[in-house]
């Protein structure tokens, strides 16, 4: 069965000034899919969610939602379809979590009968219903992040823009977000989420978008990105407490006595490797395989410098 | 979406103690102060000039010397009331002339100096004179009745008063033309003094020795021809003499009453209901507009907290659009600011007898406070609009605050401003919004007119009010799509 293409960024400008934010950057998003957009600061990430909710002007190329183009300044179909949760908690602490839900159901659209549910639904999904009559100022950084969230799901739109959405949270909040999130879409709820745990993006994400300099430089899922970057090299660890005369050939000493090589095939080089080190009488005490993960696809794609400017 | 809006921000403001303070409680321990200062009347003896209208009933040649002579007084803008017939008040001396009288009763002709009054009899006359005050039109009017001439220097006697009707609103005035009034009498009509005094010397000291008979001719001669007085023995001895009598004199020379504007052709059951410290009003109006401004601007810091913390982008992004986000936020500010005004003005009324309750001044009351909400809320969305971060807000609206409300007078009562400072505070929407309470709670105008009456101010507030959302629209395009 063909795919529904949730969100499709078509080769979007964006030029402020002499810096070009957004240089031709293209990707899709298919309905129900968890779609991590990656980048260094600077990548252009926040520019990007902005012109897709309709808050920026582009130069050239379009954003569509379910097909709709989405038309700057203008709400229509697409923009309701939206969900945006910022990466501040933006709700109103003196108000208490019902209160910010209805407000922002109300401004987003939510008739008045449906709202009293909806309020309580979300309050259920986002486990505050104990608390939902307590001013949000007075929550932790989880149950405020889990508020934040809820708000942008009220009005239950197709497709959700998270912005780093679990900043600055203990990991059991952190566990009940990534698993709120998944609920959601697996209601088919598509999510675009942009965040710098790598680590979590590569957990949730069904694909992944590396962005740099305003253009997509890479796109897949996890193993097809590590594919196309480090492949199937590995690097392996052996450690030993005999003392090392002579170093095997295609290894290296570490100071720390730990012997390392790489391979670029495990199926085929790491057997012969192993044989060649027994038949030099080194005895192995331990073996470990370093197992690259997003990070180090992450770093191969833009590189290891510092985008702070 | 407004109504959510506003619901939500009259939430969060409600949960907000400290503000709640700030915006009722701390406006009504100011006023309480400057009540307590002022409100028993100043006694600054600041002068400052005076729209002086004079009717002079007695025509004697010492009251039209008098009125020359306040005519001519630099402090002083002085007018001279005649009646329609053109038997006028004014003497051959006066700056008048029959040829110049206009034609409408009361009006005031600022090249002429004249004002023409319909009424003849002298009861009427006074409500009448009584009246230029009560619309603002005089500071002060000085009546000089019939028999004025006779009654000066006159110890020890039943006499004629001159009367000053004053404005409440201005107590300065009422200090300031007592003395005034003495001034002139000496500088202006020293001969009848001299004849009164000495007439007086004799009638209660015995009959004068010819050496001091002669003094007293000389003098008068010298004083008729306005000559200098010689400085010869016998000129030095009458200068002590008459030093003398001018030392025993200071304490009234003429005889001056004081009436206020509000209490002419007032039954006295009603006048002792307003029997009120003059500045009551005043500070209850100039508090209740200078908080209204402070706590409104630290209010507005809200749409700039929607900026900074990401809230702005979120409503943005759903159907919220700048222009309604602003309409949304000038709304509750309205409500608001009417609450306070409410809360302000029912503190003045039960605390230090403001007359708010009455058919006269509560319908002004509310107008003005509706639309003095309209422009301050209008106004502290602009400040917030013009600045990027809640601390530009905080410095600049404080700056700007403070010096509004003592141009406006809030601070300082503009009557003791210079002329040219009182007119330049016209230019801030404060000193209109004071000027309509002004009408409302001092000038006493009835209920039926007062809307009338306050209609330029209540023109000018909207004015400014959509200048104010006007530039604050156009500040708030740098939230929309960019």
């Amino acid at each position: 069965m063909a795919q529904v293409i949730s969100l499709a960024v078509e080769s979007v400008v964006r030029r402020f000034g002499e810096r070009l934010a957004l240089d031709g950057m293209s990707f899709q998003l298919n309905r129900g899919e968890f779609l991590g957009l990656l980048g260094p600061n600077g990548a252009g990430k926040t520019t990007l969610i902005r012109a897709i909710a309709g808050r920026l002007r582009l130069d050239s190329g379009r954003v569509l939602i379910e097909s709709t183009p989405v038309v700057p300044g203008q709400k229509n179909s697409a923009t309701h379809r939206l969900g945006v949760i910022p990466q501040n908690i933006a709700i109103y602490g003196k108000l208490t979590a019902r209160e910010n839900l209805e407000l922002f159901g109300r401004l987003y659209g939510v008739s008045p009968s449906d709202l009293p549910n909806r309020i309580n639904e979300t309050l259920d999904w986002i486990g505050l219903s104990d608390r939902a009559d307590e001013p949000a100022g007075r929550f932790s950084g989880g149950m405020q992040r889990r508020l934040n969230i809820g708000c942008g799901v009220l009005h239950q739109p197709d497709l959700i823009l998270l912005d780093e959405p679990t900043v600055g949270v203990d990991p059991q909040s952190r566990q009940k977000i990534w698993e709120m999130l998944k609920s959601i879409q697996n209601r088919g709820v598509s999510v675009l989420l942009t965040t710098h745990q790598l680590d979590e993006a590569q957990q949730v994400c069904d694909r992944i978008v590396i962005v740099d300099h305003g253009k997509t430089v890479a796109a897949g899922t996890f193993e097809q990105l590590l594919e196309q970057s480090i492949g199937r090299q590995r690097t392996v660890r052996l450690k030993t407490s005999a003392v090392i005369d002579a170093v095997p050939p295609g290894c290296v000493l570490k100071e720390s006595g730990e012997l390392s090589f790489v391979v670029s095939d495990i199926a085929t080089e790491l057997p012969a490797m192993l044989r060649t080190i027994a038949d030099a009488d080194f005895k192995i005490d331990d073996i470990s395989i370093d197992v690259p993960g997003l990070q180090s696809v992450f770093l191969h794609f833009t590189g290891r410098e510092l985008r702070e400017s | 979406m407004i109504r959510a809006m506003v619901q939500a921000l009259w939430r969060s403001f409600m949960r907000d103690r400290l503000a709640i303070l700030l915006t009722f409680a701390l406006p009504c321990v100011m006023f309480t102060v400057f009540a307590l200062i002022f409100g028993g009347g100043s006694q600054q003896g600041t002068t400052s000039r005076l729209d002086l209208v004079i009717f002079d009933h007695d025509q004697s040649a010492a009251s039209k010397k008098i009125v020359k002579s306040l005519s001519e007084l630099p402090d002083v803008d002085a007018k001279v009331a005649v009646t329609e017939s053109g038997s006028d008040s004014t003497g051959e001396d006066s700056p008048t002339s029959a040829e110049t009288v206009p034609t409408k009763p009361d009006e005031i002709s600022k090249s002429d100096n004249v004002v023409l009054l319909a009424s003849k009899e002298p009861e009427q006359l006074r409500v009448q004179l009584a009246g230029l005050v009560r619309k603002g039109k005089a500071d002060a009017v000085i009546i000089f009745p019939e028999g004025f001439q006779q009654s000066i220097a006159k110890f020890g006697q039943e006499r004629v008063a001159a009367e000053v009707i004053y404005d409440p609103a201005n107590p300065f005035a009422k200090q300031m033309l007592s003395g005034v009034l003495q001034a002139s009498a000496f500088t202006s009509v020293p001969e009848v003094l001299i004849e009164q005094g000495f007439s007086q010397l004799e009638q209660f000291g015995g009959p004068l020795t010819v050496l001091q008979s002669t003094v007293i001719e000389r003098l008068r001669n010298q004083i008729q021809n306005g000559g200098d007085i010689p400085s010869d023995s016998e000129q030095n001895e009458s200068d002590s003499i008459l030093s003398e009598s001018q030392l025993s004199m200071t304490d009234g020379l003429i005889r001056v009453t004081t009436t206020s504007a509000r209490d002419v052709g007032t039954p006295p059951s009603d006048q002792k209901s307003k029997k009120i410290g003059s500045m009551i009003p005043y500070y209850a109006a100039g508090i209740s507009v200078m908080f209204l401004m402070f706590s409104m601007s630290g209010a507005a810091s809200a749409l700039l907290e929607h900026e900074e913390n990401g809230t702005l982008e979120r409503l943005l992004s759903g159907h919220m659009t700048p222009f309604l986000l602003l309409i949304s936020h000038w709304l509750f500010y309205v409500l608001m600011g009417l609450a306070q005004i409410s809360v302000m003005f029912l503190f003045a009324s039960f605390a230090f007898g403001l007359d708010l309750w009455n058919s006269n001044t509560f319908p002004g009351a509310v107008t003005m406070s509706v639309f003095t909400a309209m422009a301050s809320a209008g106004f502290v969305l602009m400040l917030a609009t013009l600045c990027r971060t809640r601390k530009q807000l905080e410095g600049m609206s404080s700056i700007i605050i403070l010096v509004m409300s003592a141009f406006g007078g809030s601070m300082v009562p503009r009557f003791i401003m210079p002329k040219f400072v009182s007119q330049a505070s016209l230019l801030t929407f404060n000193g209109w919004a004071l000027d309509g309470y002004l009408k409302v709670f001092w000038y006493n105008v009835p209920g039926e007119s007062i809307l009338l009456a306050i209609l330029p101010e209540v023109s000018v507030l909207s004015l400014w009010t959509v200048v104010f959302l006007s530039i604050a629209s156009v500040r708030t395009r740098r939230w929309a799509v960019t």
